[in-house]
């Protein structure tokens, strides 16, 4: 019995959870017959299983709404909004009571109330119906509609077996790593090998597939968030139409918990103080019914969720004067404010522009908490204010909480991991740009005309330091971490820049504040990871946000003197060059095993793919090259170079250069001409595939099913000129092009201007119809494309 | 009366006994991983498999002597609130039924020891401390005391 009612608890959560968007949409569209159905059946499942298990409350709240529902069926009763929260009302105690079935809890029993408030809605039926037995009406429909309803196939698993799972396949990618560690060692043996390698790939898909079974729809989230809206808009007496776009987007089942409450309070203020009431909404000229729109996308290792509302956005004067009332800036100091930088004072604990504290929102704790939560799980948050039109705020996650990109650095002889987006740049102490400073007693590092504090990691972490010889170069990063100032960390070392698999430390060894977390890279000795702000607040760094809109201005400052970034390093033919950084996602290493000469070109595998490599001299000696991933955005390829330099801004005039194919032209960095290099030629060869791939058109070849030329050697050249190619004859009607090589065909084609007639010879002369040679390959291809080009 | 199993061991020179349902196993340490500015009584962190555990210097809380961790030794792993430790210990010996009515309730562990011991329990005519893990871990430094 007791299975029964925790399978019972589990499906009646399961289906709330589904409905409760489409409870909101029925109320909009209270007609619609397919809403009224799945919300019946869900009741009438509800009330047949408390029969059974006698669970008489949740029988009797769910029998009195399946009359209601039941008359609104058969048309008896109209459904107006009072019904719809009389029966949501309903609902929301079954939800409770089936809680409490679990906890044990015990819920007040005022049930009459709720069934009461139905009843009104039958008071012109008889009373037999209302109170009659259980289970006539609806009864027949329940049976022959419930197998048929469509659903994927699950399982259901408890977590706890779903983590053994993980750590077991976490186990066993180690111990993978560790045999090939060995057997690189000793085995030359192929068939080892190859079995090895499969072994490998299949323990690599494990594990995909078990990081998979982590991820959830966003719209497990979204899910609850219509009801919310129509509550607060019911509650305000607004009209607010709320859109979902991007439900299906999968995010790790924690995210879905951490994500919830920002959400809500979001979606909260966007309904209370962003959209208008409606007459003030006509007064402005606006469709007197609020829009907001939630809409989520994966991003590369993002998730991006925006929420869009068309209301009155936020009163950035009003702001003003309250930041300034509370004490959080000073007038002058608002004046110099950014536009950016005024508007992220609402994430100052304690402010709002709110004129009343609402049962909603408004009552001062909101979009710092907002902020705090996201950052916690490693996302930021980012306004786009449109007075008077709408606020458009987008949220930015990683992927997983669990893994995040890191890099591995030494301090003393210990090695530690820290976020990548913690970190803004890398700096040598030996770069000439980096100069140090002292201000009573605390040291200070300039680099490129900003200072900041800086300590080194070994002193913060009281590691003993190898001796600071002179001449030694080190590592300076600049770190801002999610809360406090930005400053400089000192180490030894930067190791490596790879994934990194967070896992939870334990609560003694987290108290100092200064981990994150542990990791357990390859190498099978854990690591710990170290949490920026908390090194921030080692250094005796204020926790405050004070620099935001320092580095909000210093932004404005740069982009309007300085000009763009670009990166100076040293060519693999040995002279120095200038690269855009905007167009460079990463420096690496890579190995020259992963280099390889094929199909006409140098390339590298990584990460899967493979990428374009330019300017691969010769292998050094230590088996590394050190390459700069460049990225147009969609595509990536890699550029080997001897050394990395700097980073410079491009200030003054480019002057223009006599191989602008090759160069944009000439900069001057750090006093000295270098060649800026023109992005243009790394990109073009891959855009020259991708443009062929998007014309898709499609080539149909009409032959034998046993000719073999067409086949082996028409149809691939054809489609690595990026064209479909089909021998189908049902495809011959939509097919912008008809080759064939067979001359009465040619003849019965004659007029179809599609066709393309191929000839065996070299020679055009006896041909009876016009011809290309089938070697012909390239006048075949401009043939086709003449022929496209005079379609369109 | 009711038998229950404990594993022996001996730790800071003594000899105690820890309830056998709380150890889930016992290792030779890999590589320990120093953590620096925390409690004296974390030795370090170690490996088990694809798991980053929590090395507790036992003997410093009785004797406020840290201990260094070798690797290869002995480490009685267990967990407690969600996260798992290892217990440094000199050695252990054999898992042995000790019953409850055996414990010597009029004999108090000594005052160092006194915070982490449950009860103090008779085995083969000789005295044993039963431990108790939890306050091993429980993030209240001895120092505090």
């Amino acid at each position: 019995m007791d299975d029964l009612i925790e399978d019972f608890i589990a499906e009646t959560r399961e289906t709330l959870e589904a409905l409760t968007s489409q409870l909101v949409e029925w109320e909009r569209r209270p007609n619609d017959r397919a809403l009224l159905d799945s919300v019946f059946r869900f009741v009438h499942t509800v009330k047949g299983s408390c029969g059974f298990l006698s669970l008489p409350r949740l029988l009797r709240l769910s029998h009195a709404a399946e009359d209601v529902l039941s008359a609104a069926r058969d048309g008896e009763v109209d459904v107006s909004a009072g019904l719809v929260t009389a029966v949501l009302a309903v609902i929301d105690r079954v939800a409770i009571l089936t809680e409490a079935l679990e906890s044990g809890v015990s819920v007040y029993d005022d049930d009459d109330i709720l069934t009461g408030a139905l009843r009104q809605y039958l008071h012109d039926k008889p009373a037999d119906l209302v109170t009659g037995p259980v289970g006539e009406a609806g009864d027949a429909l329940a049976h022959e509609d419930s197998p048929l309803r469509g659903k994927a196939r699950t399982v259901r698993v408890s977590l706890n077996l779903l983590d053994n799972l993980m750590s077991g396949v976490s186990d066993m990618v180690l111990a993978r790593n560790e045999v090939s560690r060995q057997l690189r060692k000793v085995s030359s043996n192929a068939d080892l090998d190859l079995s090895f390698a499969r072994l490998s790939s299949s323990v690599a898909e494990l594990r995909d597939a078990v990081g998979m079974m982590r991820m959830q729809h966003i719209d497990k989230l979204f899910s609850a968030l219509p009801r919310l809206v129509r509550d607060i808009a019911i509650e305000l007496g607004k009209e607010i139409e709320l859109r979902i776009d991007g439900s299906e987007v999968e995010v790790d089942r924690e995210m879905v918990e951490a994500l919830r409450d920002p959400l809500t309070h979001i979606l909260r203020n966007a309904a209370d103080h962003g959209i208008e009431s409606a007459d003030e909404r006509r007064a402005a000229g606006k469709d007197p019914v609020g829009h907001i729109r939630i809409s989520a996308r994966q991003s590369g290792n993002q998730i991006i969720i925006d929420i869009v509302d068309d209301g009155r956005g936020i009163n950035v004067d009003k702001l003003g004067i309250r930041a300034i009332a509370a004490n959080v800036t000073t007038i002058g100091e608002w004046q110099t404010m950014s536009p950016r930088a005024r508007l992220n004072t609402i994430f100052t604990p304690g402010l709002s522009t709110a004129d009343s504290v609402t049962s909603i929102s408004g009552r001062g704790v909101g979009m710092d908490v907002v902020r705090n939560n996201l950052q916690a799980i490693g996302g930021t948050i980012e306004l786009e204010n449109y007075e008077g039109h709408g606020l458009k705020i987008t949220l930015r996650l990683p992927l997983t909480l669990s893994i995040i990109a890191g890099l591995s650095v030494r301090a003393g002889t210990q090695i530690f991991g820290i976020a990548r987006s913690s970190v803004v740049e890398m700096v040598s102490t030996s770069n000439p740009n980096a100069t140090f400073e002292e201000l009573g007693g605390r040291k200070i590092v300039r680099i490129r005309n900003k200072r900041y504090p800086f300590k080194s990691l070994a002193e913060i972490l009281g590691i003993a330091h190898d001796a600071h010889t002179a001449g030694e170069s080190r590592t300076l990063m600049v770190m801002r971490p999610a809360v406090g100032t930005t400053f400089v960390l000192e180490v030894a070392a930067v190791i490596d820049n790879e994934e990194l698999v967070v896992k939870p430390g334990a609560p003694l060894v987290m108290g100092n504040g200064l981990f994150a977390g542990t990791s357990l890279p390859d190498n099978g000795r854990p690591m710990l990871l170290l949490d920026a702000s908390g090194l921030g607040t080692a250094m005796g760094l204020s926790a405050t946000d004070r620099d935001d809109h320092e580095i909000n201005i210093r932004a404005d400052v740069e982009s309007k003197n300085n000009g763009p970034s670009a990166l100076l390093f040293i060519a693999t033919d040995g002279r120095k060059q200038g690269i855009r950084l905007s167009a460079i996602e990463r420096m690496e290493d890579i190995e020259v095993t992963q280099i390889q000469y094929v199909g006409g070109r140098t390339r590298v595998s990584a990460d899967g793919g493979l990428y374009d490599l330019w300017e691969y001299k010769s292998a050094p000696d230590d088996g590394l090259v050190k390459v700069l991933k460049l990225s147009d955005g969609d595509s990536a390829c890699y550029l080997a170079v001897s050394d990395v330099i700097d980073i410079f801004s491009i200030a003054g005039d480019i002057v223009p250069s006599a191989q602008p194919e090759q160069h944009e032209g000439v900069v001057y960095a750090f006093g000295e001409p270098v060649e800026l290099r023109n992005m243009f030629g790394f990109f073009e060869t891959y855009d020259r595939t991708r443009r062929n791939r998007g014309s898709d058109a499609l080539c149909f070849i009409d032959c034998p099913d046993d000719s073999h030329w067409e086949r082996t050697i028409l149809a691939p050249l054809l489609t690595a000129s990026g064209y479909k190619v089909s021998f189908d004859e049902h495809d011959q009607s939509r097919a912008a092009i008809i080759l064939q090589r067979d001359v009465a065909k040619a003849r019965e084609r004659a007029t179809d201007p599609r066709a393309i007639h191929l000839r065996d010879s070299n020679h055009s002369l006896n041909a009876p119809i016009a011809s290309i040679y089938r070697y012909d390959g390239v006048g075949l291809i401009s043939a086709i494309e003449e022929k496209l080009a005079g379609c369109a | 009366m009711t038998n229950m199993l404990y594993l022996m061991a001996d730790l800071a020179g003594s000899r105690v006994a820890i309830e056998s349902s709380q150890v889930e196993s016992i290792v030779h340490l890999p590589d320990v991983v120093p953590v620096p500015m925390c409690d004296p009584s974390i030795a370090g962190i170690f490996a088990l498999r694809s798991r980053v555990l929590t090395l507790i210097d036992t003997q410093f809380h009785i004797t406020g002597v840290q201990k260094a961790a070798h690797k290869g030794t002995l480490a009685v792993v267990t967990e407690i609130a969600g996260h798992q430790y290892g217990l440094l210990v000199d050695k252990v010996h054999d898992v042995v039924s000790i019953a409850i009515a055996q414990a010597e309730s009029n004999i108090l562990p000594p005052a160092a020891w006194n915070r982490y011991v449950d009860q103090v329990a008779t085995h083969e005519g000789e005295l044993v401390m039963i431990l108790n893990t939890e306050a091993l871990v429980s993030g209240q430094p001895a120092l505090a005391t």
